[in-house]
This record gives structure tokens, C-alpha cells and sequence, in this order.
């Protein structure tokens, strides 16, 4: 009987999971003519799904087709399990896609018996299962539900789980229903042990007998009470606690056992220790722990530490000693005699000239003598050799002992006696195997070519870039192995890379899973993968960073999905995790800084200030999918009123409004099907200069091309009004310009291309900017005051050689405008022309730039011995030395800066520029100079900037002399 | 014993279901349900690692020979099989090994086609579980990788200790008998069979593991 229902379970088994091959059979080949795919009985609608399907209507049913969307929506992970059913249609057939959602959980609720806290359990489930776990691994989770509580002292807890949905998203609640049962209580409690130390001890473990049992809670306490013995100094002490499992319905019975052992003693004989080097030398107090791997640790630290010293025959044994119940570990310091170095050569040296091994070797005659000094130095010049070619040399160090008078005081003579073997030269580098790549994509850039020193690690690392090479071009499965082959001679070595390709492996489909509001389509545009391209290493990572850095995503993640068994196709997911579409930030601080303030005598002085600000802004991200977005960004700074120029009861000390911006902005990336990216914004906005405030409001288009991670090209076109006010100067004083114009029209052209190589915005030690700007004014297309303005930088970082990171900096900075001319009728104060004494009317003639437009310089990013914008010739400056700006800038910097210590660093600079009047005024003789030095601080923020600047040439104006020094204080670089 | 008739027709059906689908598929007509019939097509079965295991593959599998020994005796050991092959082959993966040779690949081939019937017959099968000509190529260099990868892995399982060995001959004495094998070549045989369970059990404890450590969903029937 038993043999048939073994048959026949087998037999109905075999019957359910045989697919009906011959009905399947009489499918296959016919025209698909109809497609459904259906979850809990309601069609899929979702292009991004339907798009999957491999068997589209008015195709021939293939069963690879059929397979290939079962993975496809695997793959997807949306889709747990998948039927296909096909029905005849006529001539046809029909296709029915039957898929079952993939239920996550996102919220857990415990039921029951409550005495473990449901955060403290959600918690761990979250840290073991994730925060959105398959309901499918809920049999584990209650498992893991139990385990915790059986640990608790539930032995025979139980936990069921049930599930409700939430949504229509396949989003569950999890229900876990607990029956914890009873739970263990103390029974019987005997100690034994020292009385001194088991005094209390059951009732500071918690063991009282009828109370529960909670055996995480126990060990806990165990192990603290055992801390407390150790804090005592009793380093062998155990303390035990021994649960006997509860009879049924009876209590725990728990046998607690306290070993003391002896108290530890350390003491040091001999030579002496350094007193704060005891305990770091020997960590027995450190670890409270008498273990003899412990005790050895500390005699090898001490001879290390004395060796490090010179005393190149120190021993420190240590003995145990155990009396009156004391541990008594003795450590018996010899120093024995200080070493110390007496010549230091080397020998054997004919290939390389003898002064270029001459700074490997830093041993300097009477400085300690130290083993581990003298291998590093031989290494070093092991190391210098083979890179140079000569794979065999060796650098045996020989040491010798001359004796000398003191016997305390022992010379040591050390010759590096080095035999250099022959040098190898690569005399050729071949690559066998290789078919599907060329041997001059290959082999380009490699750092081991003929002609070359052979060196090792080079090799291997030409061998990784070979392989990787391959990796890039799908071949996941290539090995590269190096085989030299020296000639007999073996100054001579012919490098073959021996490839295996394997398999090349090619995207099939780009699957994007996660996105709600993010178009697929926007997705498949910003990677660099493509269907049907090679499953390329570095396209990877390249996408996934693009698709990081478009801000739309939390999380981003791209994967290959298995392909059946095939290697030369995978499937692509990039699983997302989208951002909240709307954010907003906000921010405030303090700017100090130094300005130019008029004086009661109506002079400028530069008046340290402080200035409250802060911002707000809010973004709207992803409209329509497409990774557009929309903002607004408000920004406000306060300051301290100027009794001389602010007028109001404001203006009597507090602070007054100083500036404010508001910006709305719409960004189109990648607009117009090009890579560039488009940016429209409105803006509102107040601003203050030196000797004068401004208010702009205006429109601007703007597009930015990046055409290499180095190269941007920006085209922009704005319209704005300004209106000039708060002068600082009389109106006498005051350009023909900005008399005719305190309100002005602007109509601009703007272009720019920028190519910044540097390795860090903020704290760039290596590489350069080189920019180029160019403003065009027309009349023609509004602008009441016409002018074009050029402006150049160029900035350099270069690390100095060394191991410290000194940093050099420089930049110059050069800009030229020139207004076109404008001829403005005079009018009176009742708006009527002014007639000259020829009776025709007068005209002024405009040549100059608007004062929003025109340079300024001075300040802590040009030139720090002046305030901002305080820098000037005669020509652009008053006689009270309020500026008044120019067509002309240079601005030249050069810094030094030293390397960060403890996230300080100083910096000595040299700065020189000036403003002219015209472009052609520029005289390098009128450069005004400033030196000084600072200090930089790597706060979370940024590095953070303190300098003070001197001129170097000090001025006289009308009221007084300029102020000598001037400081900064401000966040970056200050170029 | 009398033969209870009851189990010999389920045993009957057990072979034809089992063993007989290329007679089946041979012989059977090939004519489709009728309309209004749906037909199940394809199905997963298993879903491990994010690889799909459906039923054309156990089926696949079965036919061709993919499988062996005991795996090969049900569909359900076969998709045991084949989870554990994809287990393995997902951790091979992680370590890269080195390709196959091709000469070890043709080889094994050769040996697989021969079990797996004549050229048409193949070619029927895959093409039936869509698959490509290439599978089989494919699957032969999976198995080589994956078997490079235990013997890196788990070669050295350590020499067991003479007493072990002794004991093991010992408990083995009849079987070894019977063989032939006395004496030192008791000894050896026994040191070679020590080895072998070794090497079995750690990768039996691997393959747990590794199970612990991968989602591997299985589907049971729906209705």
C-alpha cells in the first residue's frame, strides 16, 4: 500500500509540474493575435511593462520569446510569479500573461502578548530584513520574532503572521500574532564563591526567585559584575551563571559562580620607562586582562619602544609571581647599550650614479641606531633599482661594531652592499589571443613599452589595464595573463599579454523599476548603456553617477540581471528610488567683513561689520517626468545702518535691510534635444557697492553646453533694469553716466567658456581654470547705454614635490569694456531742451559704462591689503577714496600654502592689481601691491578663511592716509 | 509478497509521465486544445538570485540529461538541482575563474550530446524550451567553471588522521572485502572514501549557506 501511494504521489507530482508538450507544440509557430497581461485579474496597462513583452501581437509564438518576458518581468521586480496561457485564434493564438505582483511590506504591527517592546522588535526586523521586505520572507521574520523572544525567557513562544494590503501597489501590513507563552521564572538560586565579592550579587544580577527570567538581561548584568571585579583589579575574575531549564511550571533554577582570582599587580624593575609610556607600552590594565598573550604584548612593546630608541639589545621579560593573594607581574627592563651610527655607505654601485642613491639614504652619523631603520632604507633602495630595471638587485645591509671609548655608547658602521644584477630593457611587448580588440587599442598607454626599465608591478598593472579594457568592451569573463620571456642575458624581456576573451556580453534590454513620476525614456537618455551596445565596466558606473547626479533620486542602482544561462546578452536594471519632487531649504549666517563707510567727515573708512543673512528656497523637481524643475530662491542680508547716508528711524543704529535677492527659475535640461541645458529665471534684487546701492530687476535666458568634464560653454541673454542710489558721491563728482542714468535699461549678450581642470572647487591642489566672458550691450535690441566688456582669468594650482602637500597658487585676471558712444539731448529742470549759444540744442555724449557694469576690485578674493572694491588709481577713485570703477581690471595673485595640520593650514600671498579709467590707461607701474598671510581651517563646511593684507604702498587721500593693514574672513579659497 | 495492483499502475504512470516525454512528444498529436482552452504555455518555478528557473528548464533538464543521478530521478529534485546549480554559479561568479579550455568544453560536450539522443532530437528539445543552440555549449562551460571552483575550493579538506582511517576500514571491512581490497589497499581505499565525504559535506554545508544567504522563492501550484 505504502509503495502506491508513494507511486502515485510521485505520478500526480510529475503530472502537475509537466508543461502539456504537445499542446504547447501545436502553439508554437502560430501568429500571435492578441496579448494580455493580467495581475490579480485586471489588465496591465503600464507601457513600461507592455513594452517587455516579447511575443507582440503579429509575431510568430517562439518560446524563447515566451521566456524571455517571464525575465524580463522578473527582472523587473514589480512580478513574482509568472503563467503564460495560450489559446487558439482562429489560424493564430492568443497570449495570456498571468503575473503576480511582488507584495512588499511596509508596515509591521505586533499583536498579543506585549511584555517586548514593538519599536525595539520593529527595529530589528527593519536592521535584518530592510525596510520594505518581500512578504514572501515573513515565514523568516516570525521565525526571528520567536528566536528574540525565546531569548527573552519565552521558550516556547509562537508567532503567526498575517497580512493585509494597504494599496493598490502591492504595499502589505504584516501583522505578527505573538503567543509568547510563559514566561520563565527564577527558581532556585545558590552562589558560590568569595563572600567579598558574591556579596549581593543575586540581587545585582536581578535573580530573585518567582521574578522572570530574561536571559539577555542576565548575561548582561554578568558581564557587568564581572567588569566590576576587573575594575577592582582582580583581571582573572569569571563570574558564571548557570540557567538549569524549568521543570514544567516549576522556576529556572540558576547557579551563579564567582572565580576571583588573585589581584594584579604590575610592577617595573630595571631600567626606567617614560611614566605616561607605561601604560600605552603595557595594556594589561588597558584590556584588564592577564592573558599571556596580553603579558608578551607588553614585553615586545617595551623592547620595540626601546629598540625605536637606539637600545638595539633591550630585553624586557616578564615573570608572574603570585603571593598573599596578589598577582605580581614583574617586567625587567634592560636597555643594554645605546647604538648608534657611525658610517653609513654603500657599496657595489656602477650602474646608477652614486648621488642619486645618495638621498635614499637618510642615516645621518650619531643618530640612534634602529633595525627597522636600516631595512627601510635597503628597501628603499631595492625599490629605487627595480624601478629602474633591475629586477634582480639586492641590498644586503652589513653591519659592523668599531668600538668606541664609551661602553654605554656603541658605534655602528652600516655598508648596504648591493649587487645590481644586469638591467633589463623591454625589448618588446606582444599580445597573444586577442581578436576582438585591436593590439593598438590594447597596448596604447601602457607604462611597460620597448625601451622601457622592466619593472614588475608595472606589469601587472599594464595586465589590469588590458583586462579592464576588455571588461569596458563587454568581455566580463576576460583574463589576461603576463608571461616574460628574458633573454639569456636577461638585460632584455619580451612582455606577452596572454588574453582569454570569453564570451562578449551585450545589453538586451534596460530595464528602470521604481519610477513613479520619472519618465523610463528620461532614464534611458542620461546613461550611457544602450540595448544592444557591450555590458561595458565603466558605462556602469558612469551611469549610475549621472543618474545620481540629476537629483532626482534617492537611491540608484543598477544591476545585470541573469539572462537564462546566456553570456552574450544581459538584461539591464536600474532600480530607482525617487526623491520627494518638492524641496525646500533654508539657511542663515553671518558675513564679517569690512566695508567702506563714510565718516562723519565724509571720508571713506573701512569699518568692520557684521551682517545677518539668511535664504530660503523651494523646488519643484521632475515636471512631467522629464526632469525639469522649477524655483524659487529668496535670499536677504542685513546690516548696520549708516547714520551719514540711511535716512529714517532705521537709520539710528540696529540694522537696515543691506540686500536681498529673489529668483525664479525654470531649468530644461538637455533642452531642444541637444546636451546642453537651459535655464530661464526672473529676478528682483538689491546690491551694494562700496559707494553706491543698487536695485536690478530684470529676465534672462540662459544655456550651458558642457562639452568635456572640463569644458562649458554658456550663451546668455538678459534684460534688466538697474536703478542706482545711496552715492557716496556728489552728484558733481559723479560720472556723466550715472547722472543721465540712475535708472538704466539693459539689454545683454553674454558668452563664456570656461575650461577648469582643478581636482577640488573648493581646495584645489593641482590643475587649472581658464576663462573667457564677453558682455555685449546693444542698442538695437533695447539697451539705453551701449557697451561691450571682456574679461579674461586664468588661474594655476601645482603641488610642490614632496610628501606634504605644499601648494602653489597664481592667478591673473584682466578685464577691458568700452562703452559705445550715446548722444543725449540736454534738458532742463522743466524737461526742455537746453539750447546752446548757437541756439541749437546741446547734446551730451555718453561714453561710459553704467556703474553696474563697470570693475571694481579690492577685497578678500583680489586684492586683500584693500577693502572691497576700495582698490583704484586716481582716476577711479574720489579724493575721499570712494571708488567709482573703470573699464580697466588686472588683478595678479600669487600664494604659497602649506600643508594642513590637524586641519590648519597658513598661506603667505602676494596680490597686485588695479582699476582704470580706459583700456588703455593699463600701466603695470600702477599696480598696487599687497602681501600678507592667513590662515585656513577644514571646518565641515568648507575650508574656512582668515587673512590679513598690507599694502605695501600706502596712499594719501584728501582727509587721511590709507589704513595699512586689512583682514578677511570668509569660507573657500580665495581663488 | 503479493503485488499490490494498485501501485504498479501508478508506477506504470509514474515511468511514462517521468522518463517517456520524447516518446510522448513523438507520438502525441499535435493538435491544439480547442478554442476556449487555455493551455498552460510557461511557468517559473523558481526564482533564485534574480534568476528565473521556469518549467521548460526542469523539463529541458530532464530530457537532455542536464541533470544526473538522483537529481534526475523527479522534476522536483531536478529544480533542486537546478537552484543549487544557480546558487553556485551566482558565487562562482563573484570570484571570476579563469574560462574553460576550449578543447575540456568540446569534450564534455561530446559526452553530453551522446546522452542526450541524436542532433534532431536536440535541437527539437531546445528549441521547445527556447532555447538556443548555444545552450548546451553554455551550460557545459557553467558546469566546468563551477567544478574549477570546488576543486580551488575545496581541495584541501585535510589529510584524515591514520586512526580515522583505521576505524573507517574497520566499519567498511565487509564492503572492502567483498571488493577485494585488503590490508594497506584497505587503508587506501578508505583514505580516498574519507576524503571524498569530507569534500562532500563541506560543500553540502556551502550549499546551505549559501541558500541562508540568497533569496531563492519557490512557486507552489496556484490553481
Amino acid at each position: 500500500m505504502r509503495l502506491a501511494c508513494v507511486a502515485w504521489t510521485l505520478a500526480l507530482v510529475a503530472l502537475g509540474a509537466r508543461p502539456a508538450a504537445a499542446d504547447i507544440g501545436a502553439l508554437l509557430g502560430r501568429r500571435v493575435t492578441d496579448v494580455r497581461v493580467e495581475a490579480r485579474g485586471l489588465a496591465v496597462t503600464d507601457r513600461g511593462v507592455l513594452t517587455l513583452v516579447e511575443t507582440a501581437r503579429g509575431d510568430l509564438l517562439t518560446m524563447n520569446g515566451v521566456r524571455q518576458t517571464i525575465e524580463h518581468f522578473v527582472t523587473l521586480g514589480r512580478y513574482a510569479d509568472v503563467r503564460v496561457f495560450g489559446e487558439p485564434d482562429g489560424e493564430g493564438v492568443r497570449l495570456r500573461y498571468e503575473v503576480v505582483p511582488v507584495e512588499r511590506v511596509t508596515r509591521l504591527e505586533f499583536q498579543g502578548h506585549p511584555d517586548l517592546d514593538a519599536r525595539a522588535l520593529r527595529a530589528d526586523l527593519i536592521d535584518r530584513f530592510g525596510a520594505t521586505p518581500q512578504a514572501s520572507r515573513l515565514p523568516e521574520m516570525a521565525q526571528a520574532v520567536v528566536t528574540r523572544y525565546q531569548a527573552r525567557g519565552y521558550p516556547a513562544a509562537q508567532v503567526e503572521t498575517r497580512t493585509t494590503p494597504e494599496g493598490r501597489d502591492g504595499t502589505v501590513m504584516a501583522t505578527f500574532l505573538i503567543a509568547p507563552g510563559r514566561q520563565t521564572v527564577v527558581g532556585r538560586v545558590t552562589v558560590d564563591g568569595p563572600a567579598d565579592a558574591t556579596r549581593g550579587l543575586p540581587e545585582r544580577l536581578g535573580l530573585v526567585p518567582g521574578r522572570p527570567l530574561d536571559a539577555d538581561t542576565l548575561a548582561t548584568r554578568v558581564d557587568e559584575a564581572e567588569d566590576a571585579l576587573k575594575g577592582d583589579g582582580y583581571y582573572e575574575a569569571i563570574v558564571n551563571a548557570q540557567v538549569t531549564a524549568a521543570p514544567e511550571g516549576g522556576g529556572a533554577d540558576v547557579a551563579v559562580r564567582v572565580n576571583l582570582g588573585d589581584k594584579v599587580a604590575i610592577v617595573f624593575e630595571g631600567d626606567a620607562l617614560p611614566g605616561d609610556r607605561r601604560r600605552n607600552l603595557v595594556p594589561i590594565d588597558r584590556l584588564r586582562s592577564v592573558e599571556e598573550e596580553v603579558v608578551e604584548d607588553g614585553s615586545r612593546n617595551i623592547e620595540q619602544y626601546l629598540r625605536l630608541e637606539g637600545y638595539r639589545a633591550a630585553t624586557a621579560p616578564a615573570a608572574r609571581t603570585r603571593a598573599n593573594g596578589v598577582l605580581r607581574i614583574t617586567f625587567d627592563v634592560d636597555r643594554g647599550p645605546l647604538h648608534v651610527l657611525g658610517r653609513v655607505e654603500a657599496a657595489g654601485v656602477a650602474a646608477l650614479p652614486r648621488q642619486e642613491l645618495e638621498p635614499l639614504l637618510k642615516l645621518q652619523p650619531g643618530e640612534p641606531y634602529v633595525d627597522a631603520r636600516i631595512a627601510a632604507v635597503g628597501g628603499a633602495l631595492v625599490e629605487y633599482y627595480r624601478v629602474r630595471g633591475f629586477a634582480a638587485v639586492s641590498v644586503l645591509p652589513q653591519v659592523t661594531f668599531p668600538g668606541g671609548p664609551d661602553p654605554a655608547r656603541v658605534p655602528v658602521d652600516v655598508r648596504f652592499q648591493i649587487t645590481e644584477g644586469p638591467r633589463t630593457v623591454v625589448t618588446g611587448v606582444r599580445i597573444d589571443g586577442a581578436t576582438a580588440l585591436p593590439e593598438a587599442q590594447l597596448t596604447a598607454d601602457l607604462g611597460l613599452t620597448t625601451g622601457k626599465p622592466f619593472y614588475q608591478p608595472q606589469q601587472a598593472i599594464d595586465r589590469d589595464t588590458i583586462e579592464r579594457r576588455y571588461r569596458n568592451a563587454g568581455y566580463q569573463r576576460a583574463a589576461v595573463d603576463a608571461r616574460p620571456v628574458l633573454n639569456a642575458e636577461r638585460t632584455g624581456v619580451t612582455v606577452t599579454y596572454v588574453v582569454r576573451e570569453g564570451p562578449q556580453t551585450r545589453v538586451d534590454h534596460i530595464l528602470v523599476a521604481g519610477t513613479a513620476r520619472t519618465s523610463p525614456d528620461l532614464v534611458r537618455r542620461e546613461i550611457t548603456l544602450r540595448p544592444g551596445g557591450p555590458l561595458g565596466y565603466d558605462a556602469i558606473i558612469e551611469s549610475q553617477q549621472r543618474l545620481s547626479a540629476l537629483g532626482l533620486f534617492r537611491r540608484v542602482r543598477i544591476t545585470e540581471a541573469p539572462h537564462g544561462i546566456d553570456d552574450t546578452a544581459r538584461d539591464v536594471l536600474i532600480e530607482l528610488e525617487e526623491a520627494p519632487s518638492t524641496s525646500a531649504s533654508y539657511g542663515g549666517g553671518l558675513e564679517v567683513g569690512q566695508r567702506t563707510r563714510r565718516t562723519d567727515a565724509d571720508t571713506a573708512t573701512d569699518r568692520l561689520e557684521i551682517a545677518p543673512r539668511g535664504f530660503f528656497e523651494i523646488t519643484r523637481r521632475n515636471l512631467w517626468g522629464k526632469n525639469r524643475s522649477v524655483s524659487l530662491l529668496t535670499s536677504v542680508s542685513l546690516r548696520p545702518t549708516d547714520p551719514g547716508v540711511d535716512e529714517g528711524p532705521e537709520a539710528e543704529g540696529g540694522y537696515g535691510l543691506n540686500q536681498y535677492r529673489v529668483v525664479g527659475t525654470f531649468r530644461e535640461p538637455r533642452a531642444f534635444d541637444t546636451p546642453g541645458d537651459a535655464q530661464f529665471s526672473a529676478f528682483l534684487e538689491r546690491g551694494i557697492r562700496s559707494s553706491f546701492d543698487f536695485d536690478r530687476r530684470g529676465v534672462r535666458a540662459e544655456y550651458a553646453r558642457r562639452f568635456t568634464n572640463r569644458l562649458v560653454v554658456l550663451g546668455r541673454y538678459s534684460y534688466d533694469f538697474t536703478e542706482i542710489f545711496g552715492r557716496d558721491i556728489a552728484v558733481e563728482n559723479q560720472l556723466l553716466v550715472d547722472r543721465l542714468f540712475p535708472q538704466v535699461r539693459l539689454s545683454t549678450m553674454f558668452a563664456s567658456v570656461i575650461r577648469d581642470s582643478r581636482d577640488d572647487i573648493l581646495d584645489p591642489v593641482r590643475g587649472t581654470v581658464l576663462g573667457g566672458d564677453l558682455d555685449v550691450a546693444l542698442p538695437a535690441l533695447g539697451s539705453e547705454v551701449g557697451f561691450t566688456k571682456g574679461f579674461v582669468q586664468s588661474f594655476v594650482y601645482k603641488r610642490l614635490p614632496g610628501s606634504r602637500p605644499w601648494v602653489v597658487a597664481a592667478g591673473a585676471r584682466l578685464g577691458v569694456a568700452r562703452g559705445f558712444e550715446k548722444r543725449v539731448p540736454r534738458l532742463d529742470a522743466a524737461g526742455q531742451p537746453v539750447l546752446g549759444a548757437d541756439g541749437a540744442p546741446l547734446v551730451d555724449v555718453v561714453t561710459d559704462l553704467p556703474a553696474s557694469e563697470r570693475f571694481f576690485t579690492g577685497g578678500d578674493s583680489t586684492v586683500r591689503g584693500f577693502a572691497l572694491d576700495r582698490l583704484g588709481s586716481q582716476s577711479t577713485l574720489n579724493a575721499d577714496g570712494f571708488p567709482t570703477g573703470g573699464n580697466a581690471l588686472v588683478v595678479l595673485n600669487a600664494e604659497l600654502r602649506t600643508p594642513p595640520l590637524k586641519g590648519v593650514g597658513l598661506v603667505g600671498f602676494l596680490d597686485a592689481g588695479n582699476v582704470f579709467l580706459r583700456a588703455g590707461d593699463v600701466a603695470l607701474s600702477e599696480l598696487r601691491t599687497a602681501a600678507g598671510f592667513g590662515i585656513r581651517y577644514r571646518s565641515p563646511l568648507g575650508p574656512l578663511r582668515f587673512d590679513i593684507g598690507f599694502k605695501l604702498d600706502r596712499r594719501d587721500f584728501s582727509r587721511g592716509t590709507e589704513r595699512r593693514a586689512v583682514y578677511h574672513l570668509s569660507l573657500g579659497q580665495a581663488f | 509478497m503479493t503485488p499490490n495492483p494498485l501501485g504498479l499502475v501508478g508506477l506504470v504512470l509514474l515511468v511514462l509521465l517521468v522518463a517517456g516525454p520524447a516518446g510522448q512528444a513523438q507520438t502525441a498529436a499535435r493538435a491544439a486544445a480547442p478554442p476556449g482552452t487555455e493551455t498552460l504555455i510557461e511557468r517559473t518555478l523558481a526564482i533564485v538570485g534574480g534568476a528565473v528557473v521556469t518549467q521548460s528548464d526542469v523539463s529541458l533538464a530532464l530530457a537532455l540529461g542536464l541533470v544526473e543521478g538522483p537529481a534526475a530521478a523527479t522534476p522536483e529534485s531536478a529544480l533542486a538541482a537546478l537552484i543549487d546549480r544557480w546558487l553556485m554559479l551566482n558565487e562562482v561568479a563573484r570570484f571570476a575563474p579563469a574560462e574553460p579550455a576550449a578543447a575540456a568544453v568540446e569534450s564534455r560536450l561530446a559526452v553530453l550530446r551522446a546522452r542526450a539522443g541524436d542532433a534532431e532530437t536536440i535541437t527539437r528539445r531546445l528549441s521547445e524550451a527556447g532555447r538556443a543552440a548555444s545552450y548546451l555549449t553554455a551550460w557545459v562551460r557553467d558546469d566546468l567553471r563551477i567544478a574549477a571552483y570546488l576543486e580551488q575550493r575545496f581541495a584541501s579538506t585535510g589529510t584524515p588522521s591514520e586512526p580515522d582511517v583505521a576505524a573507517y576500514a574497520q566499519r567498511q571491512a565487509a564492503e572492502f572485502e567483498a571488493a577485494g581490497l585488503t590490508g594497506d589497499a584497505a587503508l587506501t581505499a578508505a583514505r580516498v572514501r574519507l576524503v571524498q565525504e569530507r569534500r562532500r559535506d563541506l560543500i553540502t554545508d556551502w550549499l546551505a549557506d549559501l541558500r541562508r544567504r540568497t533569496s531563492v522563492v519557490t512557486f507552489a501550484p496556484r490553481p
